[in-house]
């Protein structure tokens, strides 16, 4: 068990936070959560013994192993990058080396007592699971995205975010009974993270994790601590129950608080009233009393939660981009052949794939930032935006916010636009006048993206909107695009954000884009059954590649099928709803028609009779067209089979 | 909820599951009467120790000869030279070596069941440590098999020199011999197995050592042992 009482911490005079007091049970696994700036990253590192505490104390069993991954390195020993992750079990490289040296001696001198010391070391080692250390440690590299080619390569060959997955590994292979995780889900894609997911499933030890990833949380953690300026709160349960046990404890406040201030106007209006009657005197006295001795109810930090409404782009042709015969290749790296992609109007539309698939590639082709061989059709009004993964890096550090957000903007967004639209971002009156420079990395991410979506674009291009978001900003961003009107191509490897936003799920496998019409539980949903099939019979690999093959081709079938056929779709549809509303229509005037009221007025009867019967006719048109568009319909999809 | 075979529906039906027995020759011929495989199935047993493996003093891992055998041919190298070698070659050791030994099975021959070693020869043979290692076959003195005495550990290993070690759970797992075996034959290999296991029995663990014992053969059900017996 772990104590922390009393924690507190200031950064220079302010307070960061105050009289923190947390048991942490054995095989807890709990997420830290709270604002920007809260402490979270603080808190982790006081815990790991990182960093001194200005009051209170953190107790650790002695028997305890703590390790403790940071939300940013500063620098590795330069060594291959799995030895390093190997030195996360230093005691068993140490008793290795000791069996070596032992062996030797045994073998230029056997005796007993060398032999029996050698038995224990072994028996030690292999207890321990030395001999299967360092297949486990190439196993979670490989599960984090490394290759074979990578084991050997020097640490500082690599960027920060694959230095950051190689510390990831050591911890993981390292199993610390404690282990601290701080925004372990950055920088990771997909697969990755569905790996460590069910590796953090079953981990043997405590676990205290920091991060914005709210599936990540859910599939992980079964309680939150939640930090804010009133101190710590404990909720049990994943995140979407911390939210909803959250909501309805602060409306229980807030009516407990309303409950209080009632009580108080009524012990004042009493004092007020008696002080100066002799035979209410010790009433009055008592109710003085009471209301010395009455704690104030203290409401929760108030979550925020406005709506930001995106100005109503143009409206555009149904495909808004096309690219025909596109072709990239990145050196001897061919990232897309002769590839025909097409965007329409409404898509929401997330590209999903591992790392280094192509996903960032397609987006610049999109948006035309890269060079590329092969046609690349912008529809007429098509105003579009591109978010790119370093978008920060073009505002101009030296303005306010407000003046940055303002910059380069149409004359039709009005200065109170502009500010609900920062608010909606979550930025606060005081905020906007600060410069740019002293935001805070997911703060200069907020900015750029409120920025460019103030432009009233009808179609984004977003790549990784979603870094350094702290949870609110997220849900801020993720309702903002719901609303938002127009067309969105999205990459993220935040599965909640996409699984909210999204409407099409694009799978990018060796240059081969299929895509998914459906949200992201779906497509996981169709994978599962599709993998579940696969694995029903046993096949040896060449008939998987053949089925893989094959499943490339049917994908290419469905997509070519889907785009021939939309309009038709489409018209379908729409036809569809509209006979829904005539014959909701016609139901309203026959209801009509039969109250009592109606026939005494017949002028009402005549009008009634006439709408009604223009109504049925207009539905039996739009009837006899929907028949005829659905046989053309399946008279498409038959010429496909 | 995994489903169950045909067979192992109809062998279920001649167990008590909720009787422990007490006699043991009664519980082989169950457990033989069970037997529906096409091959000669083993017969295991499986005991639940009232160990905390976690902790190095309660690792309780030996060795027994059981008298009758396994009923499978085992198949031994042996790291040796010299003298040594010689002595291996004449117990019946099915590959003797040294240094080529070492390269044979660094280039990927792993036929065998059991190694092997002199105490000279460990230096050589700890370069397979990730080879042998993390399939149970590291000689190791600990359980006999660094040895100067090749020639009763080759003897043994032969005769049905049965290894086990507690697993994570606490649970001992070992083979005590075949289906085809008279039951007596079961009962005497099984008796030698649990002699060893009490003797093995750490200092240090608290409560009931033997918590449960459970004789099966491959894919049959379990017959339960009653405990107070040990």
């Amino acid at each position: 068990m772990i104590q922390v009482s009393g924690l507190t911490k200031y950064f220079g005079p302010q307070k960061i936070f105050g009289d923190i007091t947390w048991q942490i049970d054995r095989f807890q696994r709990s997420a830290l959560v709270g604002h920007n700036g809260a402490g979270k990253s603080t808190i982790l590192k006081i815990i790991a013994g990182k960093l001194e505490p200005d009051g209170g104390s953190v107790i650790i069993p002695k028997t305890m192993t703590v390790g403790y991954l940071p939300q940013e390195i500063t620098s590795l020993d330069t060594q291959p990058a799995l030895d390093l992750v190997l030195s996360g079990r230093q005691n068993l490289l140490d008793l290795e080396a000791e069996i070596e040296r032992l062996q030797t001696q045994v073998q230029a001198h056997p005796n007993d007592a060398l032999i029996a010391a050698l038995g224990e070391k072994q028996h030690a080692f292999e207890t321990a699971g030395g001999y299967r250390l360092r297949a486990e440690a190439q196993s979670i590299m490989a599960s984090l995205g490394f290759s074979n080619d990578d084991f050997g390569k020097l640490t500082t060959e690599f960027s920060g975010g694959w230095q950051m997955r190689i510390l990831l590994a050591r911890l993981l292979l390292a199993k610390p009974d404690l282990l601290l995780l701080d925004e372990p889900t950055n920088h990771l894609d997909i697969e990755s993270l569905a790996w460590l997911e069910s590796f953090l499933g079953s981990y043997p030890g405590v676990l205290l994790i920091v991060s914005h990833d709210r599936a990540f949380l859910n599939h992980v953690i079964d309680g939150v601590a939640a930090l804010d300026d009133n101190g710590l709160l404990m909720f049990p349960g994943n995140y979407d129950h911390y939210l909803e046990m959250r909501e309805a404890l602060e409306e229980q406040l807030e009516k407990n608080a309303e409950m209080q201030r009632q009580a108080i106007a009524e012990k004042q209006a009493f004092i007020e009233r008696f002080r100066y009657k002799a035979t209410k005197a010790k009433q009055v006295q008592s109710r003085i009393k009471q209301l010395e001795k009455m704690e104030s109810v203290q409401l929760l930090q108030n979550r925020k939660k406005i709506h930001f409404h995106f100005p109503t782009p143009e409206r555009v042709p149904q495909i808004l981009l096309e690219l025909r015969h596109v072709s990239k290749a990145y050196g001897d790296n061919v990232v897309y052949k002769d590839l025909d992609f097409r965007i329409y109007r409404g898509d929401k539309m997330a590209l999903v794939a591992p790392n280094g698939a192509g996903k960032s590639t397609l987006i610049k082709i999109l948006a035309d930032v890269i060079p590329f061989e092969g046609e690349r059709l912008l529809s007429d009004r098509v105003k579009f935006v591109y978010f790119a993964q370093h978008q920060i890096d073009a505002l101009d550090f030296k303005k306010t916010l407000l003046e940055e957000a303002g910059d380069g903007l149409p004359n039709t967004i009005t200065m109170t636009m502009l500010r609900s639209a920062l608010g909606a971002f979550l930025f606060t009156n005081e905020d906007i006048d600060k410069p740019v420079s002293v935001l805070s990395g997911g703060e200069k991410n907020k900015l750029a993206l409120a920025k460019l979506l103030l432009r009233a674009p009808n179609l984004l291009l977003l790549d990784e909107p979603t870094n350094h978001l702290d949870l609110d900003s997220r849900e801020a961003l993720e309702q903002a695009l719901i609303d938002y009107p127009g067309t969105i191509v999205v990459i993220s490897h935040d599965r909640w954000f996409i699984d909210k936003v999204c409407n099409k799920i694009a799978t990018i496998d060796h240059g081969v884009i299929d895509i998914f019409d459906g949200t992201y539980s779906e497509h996981e949903a169709f994978v599962a059954a599709q993998n579940a099939q696969t694995e029903s019979t046993a096949v040896d690999i060449e008939t998987q590649n053949g089925k893989k093959k094959k499943r490339i081709e049917a994908a290419q079938q469905r997509e070519a099928v889907k785009k021939a056929t939309k309009h038709l779709a489409d018209r379908v549809k729409k036809l569809e709803a509209q006979s829904a509303d005539l014959e909701k229509k016609i139901a309203e005037m026959d209801d009509e028609l039969s109250l009592p009221e109606t026939y005494k007025n017949s002028a009402r009867i005549k009008e009634l009779t006439m709408a009604k019967s223009t109504a049925q006719k207009e539905l039996d048109d739009v009837m006899e067209n929907w028949m005829m568009a659905q046989e053309e319909l399946d008279e498409a999809m038959k010429a496909f089979e | 909820m995994a489903t169950r075979g045909k067979k192992y529906k109809e062998a279920i039906k001649l167990v008590d599951r909720q009787k422990r027995y007490d006699n043991i020759q009664e519980a082989m011929e169950i457990v033989k009467s069970m037997t529906s495989t096409k091959f000669d199935a083993s017969v295991d047993v499986a005991v639940r120790l009232g160990v905390d493996p976690r902790h190095a003093d309660q690792m309780v891992r030996g060795a027994v000869v059981l008298p009758h055998g396994i009923g499978k041919t085992v198949r031994v190298v042996v790291f040796a030279s010299g003298e040594k070698e010689k002595e291996a070659r004449e117990a019946g050791a099915d590959f003797v070596g040294a240094d080529d030994l070492v390269q044979k099975i660094a280039d990927g021959w792993l036929d065998f069941d059991k190694a092997i070693a002199t105490p000279d020869m460990m230096g050589k043979v700890g370069r397979l440590g990730r080879v042998l290692g993390p399939r149970g076959l590291m000689p190791n003195p600990k359980v006999g098999t660094v040895t100067t005495d090749v020639a009763r550990a080759i003897k043994e290993t032969k005769a049905g020199r049965v290894e086990f070690r507690v697993e994570r759970a606490g649970i001992i797992h070992a083979p005590i011999g075949r289906a085809s075996f008279d039951a007596d034959k079961l009962a005497e290999n099984f008796n030698a197995l649990m002699e060893v296991l009490l003797k093995l029995k750490p200092a240090t663990t608290k409560g009931t050592y033997v918590k449960s014992v459970t004789i099966s053969s491959t894919m049959s059900p379990g017959v339960k042992i009653d405990r107070t017996l040990f």
